[in-house]
């Protein structure tokens, strides 16, 4: 028994140590880098995939996914927030030709189809922009920037009667397995300096 | 829970839990069997095959057209970079793309398919007609099966029944406890009120009484129970009377016995001795016998109303008509009360007593005698005879003054009078003598507005009344 107990120990401290080890591994893979075009700041976020897991298995259903991303400029890491944008893209995947189609909301629409996965992760960065003149930050001061996704509304739409006091909605309420909350995934980097 | 409201309560949730908790094991038991016929697997199954093999199709036929196109067996569609501005829109869209060849489905519902390829002057369209087969529609279909598919996995339909079904039949089974425990509380409340009643009673409160609330089996035994106290409460209050009147009897007895062994005596001494008297002193002697003659003789009137009251007269029951009786004892009374008027409310019916008739006449005499002499001269005397119960009524009311409270107290009690002659034994001696004939006598409101008086008496039976 002590040797089963030891046994465990060990496989224990050699978990922790491969979380340890990995996590710092896992974020660096995912870097943050800049560029800009003319008065607009883009960024370039290497392995920071979103069209997987369960966003892929909802495409490969059929259905469209919107994905928001939130590109927020930060004095000094965790610091206040220098500047912050917002852009929603919906998602949509070809059945037949399995490629993705992407839509950027807001003006001016721009849609883009035919895309591999890595492709329409790209357009979507490529499309969020900032204005390098709004941010009021001088060539030599550094910066940090935070990048956030959000997938909303993953769960299967479940069509439920509209009336909530009735027999049909009382079934759909306690039926209802629990709902996968909205799916998010930041990545930070910095220290910046505008190019 | 010893109570009879816990054990009707604890009776309604034994004998409903049992058949609910059946009923719920049987639905949710068909629940299962339905559910089983409606498998979202097989339609997932279904779908992912359906899926596959139309992708198959459509990459056959895309690889098809490739192929023809690069082989040059398909005649294109050209599309001049002179003439961009009148391009359709997927071909522009491909033009401005980096790719150098795309497929892509046209036509209504996507039954053609494009495969277009970019060449040094614009853009080869490639078509081919996919057989009616409408891709688009395909993938609309198959969006809204895996749609429907996605929304019965997210659902627990087995638990969702099973957990309305459980929801429902709890709020029914509540709902139905509420007025459960109403009559519940209806039930026990009146056995309750008569088990406190009865333990009331067993401790000495012979005037309580219970409040009648229905018509039901309960409001029965709450009469029957009033009843019951109203007689026993009578009986022993009759019982307290004749110990009382038997104490009294004994004490009236000796007393008499006394009296009377010393008053013969002294009468005739007294006789003596006013007989020996010389006849120069007899004027003195003679009053003065005269003097002690009259006390002895008051003295011996009482003795005989000593005696009476004190001896236990021969009760011999008959069947006599009351009204008769009463008529009798008015036509006796009336001389010696003249200026007192006499009126009846007797029972037409006859009333029928069976009753020793010497004893009825001497209550109602005694009666009569006192409300005339209450009355007084130019008042009214009221006799009134009915049945009721059984048991057959004589009322005797007076124009009189009526009864103070210490009156009323101290009435039937003897040795108290409140009138100028007799003994007070009269009263005393009339309710002996009902309560020997197994009535009484009883104080009632004066209709006429002085006293009044009840007299109860056995009626004969129906044989007996008949036969009489």
């Amino acid at each position: 028994m002590i040797r089963a107990a030891r046994r465990a120990s060990l496989w224990q401290a050699a978990l922790l140590t491969l979380v340890f080890v990995a996590s710092p591994l896992a974020v660096a893979a995912q870097t943050l880098t800049i560029n800009a075009a003319g008065d607009a700041l883009r960024v370039q976020a290497r392995n920071f995939n979103f069209l997987e897991g369960p966003v892929l298995a909802r495409l490969k259903e059929g259905r469209s996914v919107r994905v928001d991303f939130e590109l927020t400029v930060l004095s000094k890491p965790e610091g206040a927030t220098v500047k912050q944008a917002v852009q929603g893209f919906t998602v949509s995947f070809d059945l037949w030709e399995e490629r993705f189609a992407v839509s950027r909301s807001g003006a001016p629409p721009r849609s883009i189809s035919h895309l591999r996965a890595n492709d329409a992760e790209s357009w979507c960065l490529e499309n969020l922009t900032m204005s390098i003149s709004s941010l009021g930050i001088g060539r030599d001061t550094p910066f940090w920037l935070r990048l956030v996704y959000r997938v909303q509304d993953l769960a299967p739409v479940a069509e439920g009667p509209g009336d909530r006091y009735t027999l049909q909605a009382l079934i759909d309420r306690l039926s209802r397995r629990r709902e996968e909350a909205d799916l998010a995934k930041s990545v930070s980097g910095g220290p910046f300096k505008l190019p | 829970m010893h109570s009879l409201r816990g054990k009707l309560i604890v009776a309604f949730i034994i004998a409903t839990l049992v058949p609910l908790g059946a009923t719920i094991w049987i639905t949710t038991s068909l629940l299962e069997r339905s559910l089983g016929y409606a498998t979202t697997e097989e339609l997932n199954r279904l779908s992912r095959t359906l899926e596959g093999t139309v992708r198959q199709f459509y990459q056959r036929e895309r690889d098809s057209l490739k192929r023809e196109a690069l082989d040059s067996r398909v005649v294109p569609t050209a599309y001049p970079a002179a003439s961009i501005s009148n391009w359709p829109e997927d071909v522009r869209a491909f033009w401005e793309s980096g790719e150098t060849e795309r497929s892509s489905l046209s036509g209504p519902g996507g039954d053609h398919l494009d495969f277009m390829r970019k060449s040094a002057g614009g853009v080869d369209v490639y078509r081919r007609d996919l057989g009616g087969i409408r891709m688009q529609e395909l993938s609309e279909e198959f969006r809204r099966t895996r749609e429907l598919v996605g929304s019965l996995e997210s659902r627990d339909l087995r638990r969702g029944f099973t957990l309305t079904l459980l929801l429902l039949v709890a709020v029914v089974w509540v709902v139905s406890l509420a007025p459960i425990l109403f009559i519940a509380h209806r039930i026990s409340s009146p056995i309750r009120q008569l088990t406190a009643g009865l333990t009331g009673f067993a401790a000495g409160q012979w005037d309580r009484r219970l409040e009648k609330g229905r018509d039901d089996e309960v409001g029965q035994a709450v009469d029957a129970f009033n009843g019951m106290a109203e007689q026993l409460r009578r009986s022993r209050e009759r019982l307290v009377y004749l110990t009382q009147m038997s104490s009294w009897q004994s004490l009236a007895r000796k007393t008499a016995h006394e009296l009377k062994n010393s008053l013969t005596p002294i009468r005739l001494t007294v006789e003596e001795m006013l007989a020996r008297q010389p006849l120069a002193d007899r004027a003195f002697m003679d009053q003065a016998v005269q003097i002690v003659v009259s006390e002895i003789e008051t003295l011996e009137r009482r003795v005989r109303a000593f005696s009476e009251f004190a001896s236990e007269p021969p009760v011999n029951p008959e069947v006599f008509d009351l009204n008769v009786l009463i008529a009798e004892r008015v036509a006796l009374l009336k001389p010696a009360h003249p200026d007192t008027a006499y009126t009846f409310r007797l029972d037409v019916r006859g009333p029928r007593v069976h009753a020793g008739t010497d004893l009825v006449k001497g209550i109602l005499t005694n009666l009569l005698e006192n409300a005339a002499e209450a009355a007084g001269a130019g008042g009214s005397v009221m006799t009134v005879s009915h049945s009721q119960g059984g048991q057959v009524v004589v009322e005797v009311h007076d124009s009189g003054p009526g009864l103070n409270h210490e009156a009323r107290r101290t009435l039937f009690e003897p040795t108290i009078t409140f009138k100028k002659r007799g003994m007070g034994l009269g009263l005393s001696i009339a309710r002996k003598n009902a309560l020997l004939l197994g009535g009484d006598i009883t104080l009632v409101n004066g209709e006429l507005g002085g006293a009044g008086f009840r007299v109860t008496l056995p009626s004969a039976p129906e044989s007996h009344a008949a036969a009489v």
